[in-house]
């Protein structure tokens, strides 16, 4: 971490959202993770603390895809939380992370979503930075004729750009703004790590993107996510087509502080004698057909024959694949009643023609026009708007238990349970 | 068949217009066909063997391969229209398109003629008319159809939905 940072806008880092000791932030409910408190989706003052205590606090934050900015100077800008960001390569080949913003009167840098640049230079004043993030030159710094300009005793190397750790695992570009969480391999654990570097530990191509906006708190979308227990019903194209049914072999596993989730099928081994998916009462099994079935071919891309792997990392990447489709997806809460997904569709650098062909109509099952998926843009919506006026009432997750833990099959909210339980430990509630 | 003039002139060639304006008949029949729900007739407007895709401005500047949607033949718009009534979970909306005059697509250096293939671009924009009435402006962006003459009447061989934002707000399950 290098010393320069517009320290004079973070002076007064505090914690806004903390109430008085009188007047906690929040009160869980007395059965601990069996419950989820609705006030949690709604509270003004807990998405604030989120911005401090989650997105600025002991977690790593995805910031780009590392293919995305190859060269010297490529740039690629987001935000952690509300804070807009930029990833950029070094002259020496370097990722660096920085708050998207002047040391001197907070202006955005960069305004693109993407491009090249040889500096930072502030559209504002035009101060300049280095792809390092010191600040290089100042307009008019001595004035004009002996007038105006900065005092004799104004150090430009206090006033670099604030420079965040960078950590990159496979293709993905992490960022945080703690000096103490561990680097992300370390941070994720050995069974996490895996699967990042299962799906996205060799070069990858981006070949689709796009981002969607879904209007309930960004928490429910994650729960969804996790929630194994509701793809083999809500998504009724997953089971009418044997693409993931609760019945097929499969597990829910949770990382050690219970944020990261792993939840896996294989459809190849698929046992639906003796369930309700067999006795005919589920919505799931009303009877329709596909005319052409080319949308459901897939090969079986690693010799663990899982054919299904949803992965999350706390609190708010998901990294997907389903059948042939992979994908990477970043959360960001928009205040507390909305939130954007923001999607990388990718292959790999290496796939055949017929591989990419497959991809490509695969790409029909997800995102937000996706045959299976679709549903999950608006389920969360729907919670939503019942939660509002009744911030004492709870959400019910027993599924499986009221701890957490890895677990056989797939018909529990071991995963939901395990995003809250690190949640509250982040957010000391 | 009409010859493309460089000043323009082609525009009062009756020839020409005849072909523009039936070509904005069937643009504004299948929008015609959403917007009034009749998803039965939407995939009679194209070829057996078309090619339907939604994408975005950005994924066609970035030469991405993967837009929204993506169906290779009007068994796969049948399919479309099969889980969007009997699969997929979503609150009750529909569509109003408002199209724009339909223009020769822009690179087009040859006489236009059905019989080979009419390449036009229309511009759109769509509301979003939820159950209970919210209207929302879902989106604007432009078509990109190949139309041809058929035994059975012009149709879309090829209809690209560039969006013009990446944003899509909620869900797509009706068909633009």
């Amino acid at each position: 971490m290098n010393a320069p940072s517009d320290t004079g806008l973070l002076a007064s880092a505090s914690d806004p959202a903390a109430r008085s000791a009188a007047d906690p932030l929040l009160t869980w409910p007395a059965e601990g993770l069996a419950r989820i408190p609705f006030q949690v989706y709604n509270d003004p003052a807990i998405a604030d603390a989120e911005q401090q205590r989650l997105f600025r606090g002991d977690i790593w934050n995805l910031i780009c895809l590392e293919v995305e900015i190859p060269q010297p100077g490529d740039y690629r800008t987001n935000v952690i939380g509300d804070t807009p960001v930029v990833a950029i390569r070094g002259n020496d080949g370097v990722v660096r992370v920085f708050v998207n913003r002047c040391a001197h009167r907070g202006s955005m840098l960069c305004l693109d979503k993407s491009g090249n640049r040889k500096d930072f230079t502030c559209i504002y004043h035009n101060w300049v930075y280095d792809l390092e993030g010191s600040l290089q030159s100042i307009a008019f710094r001595r004035g004009i004729r002996g007038q105006g300009g900065l005092p004799d005793d104004f150090d430009p190397s206090k006033h670099g750009l604030k420079q965040l750790r960078v950590d990159i695992i496979g293709a993905l570009v992490f960022a945080s703004f703690s000096e103490t969480v561990p680097p992300v391999r370390e941070w994720l654990g050995e069974r996490m790590a895996w699967n990042v570097d299962r799906v996205v530990g060799r070069p990858v191509r981006i070949i689709g993107g796009y981002t969607q906006v879904m209007h309930n708190n960004w928490k429910l979308y994650i729960e969804n996510v996790k929630d194994a227990y509701h793809a083999g019903l809500l998504h009724l194209f997953f089971t009418r087509f044997g693409l993931n049914r609760l019945s097929m072999d499969g597990a829910v596993e949770v990382s050690e502080r219970g944020g990261h989730h792993l939840s896996w099928s294989k459809m190849h081994n698929d046992h639906t004698e003796g369930t309700e998916y067999s006795d005919g009462k589920l919505r799931s099994m009303k009877d329709f057909d596909l005319e052409d079935k080319r949308l459901l071919q897939s090969w079986v891309e690693h010799e663990d024959g899982i054919t299904h792997m949803i992965q999350t990392i706390f609190p708010n990447v998901i990294i997907q694949q389903i059948q042939n489709s992979l994908a990477v997806r970043l959360l960001v809460p928009r205040g507390t009643d909305e939130c954007e997904l923001q999607w990388w569709i990718i292959g790999y650098a290496d796939d055949t023609e017929a591989q990419m062909q497959t991809r490509i109509l695969q790409s029909n099952l997800v995102g937000p026009a996706g045959l299976v998926s679709l549903e999950d843009g608006v389920i969360g919506s729907i919670v939503q708007r019942t939660t509002l006026q009744d911030p004492d009432r709870a959400g019910v997750v027993e599924m499986g238990g009221r701890t957490v833990e890895s677990q056989k099959g797939r018909v529990s909210e071991t995963g939901v349970r395990g995003f809250w339980q690190e949640w509250r430990q982040k957010m000391g509630v | 068949m009409p010859i493309l003039s460089k000043d323009n002139t082609h525009l009062l060639d009756p020839a020409f217009q005849q072909i523009i304006t039936a070509a904005a008949a069937l643009v504004a029949d299948c929008v015609g066909a959403v917007d009034d729900e009749r998803f039965d007739e939407w995939s009679t407007f194209f070829t057996d063997d078309c090619r339907y895709d939604i994408t975005t401005r950005e994924a066609r500047l970035k030469g991405w391969p993967i837009g929204l949607m993506h169906c290779a033949g009007a068994a796969m718009l049948r399919d479309r229209i099969m889980s969007m009534r009997h699969a997929n979970i979503f609150e009750a909306h529909h569509y109003r398109h408002m199209v724009s005059a339909t223009r020769l697509a822009p690179g087009t250096n040859r006489a236009p003629d059905f019989a080979s293939g009419v390449r036009v671009h229309t511009n759109f924009g769509v509301t979003r008319i939820m159950a209970n009435g919210d209207t929302t402006f879902f989106g604007s962006g432009f078509f990109d159809d190949l139309i041809v003459a058929t035994p059975g009447g012009l149709r879309f061989h090829e209809r690209t939905v560039v969006l013009d934002s990446s944003q899509v707000d909620t869900l797509i399950v009706v068909p633009f």
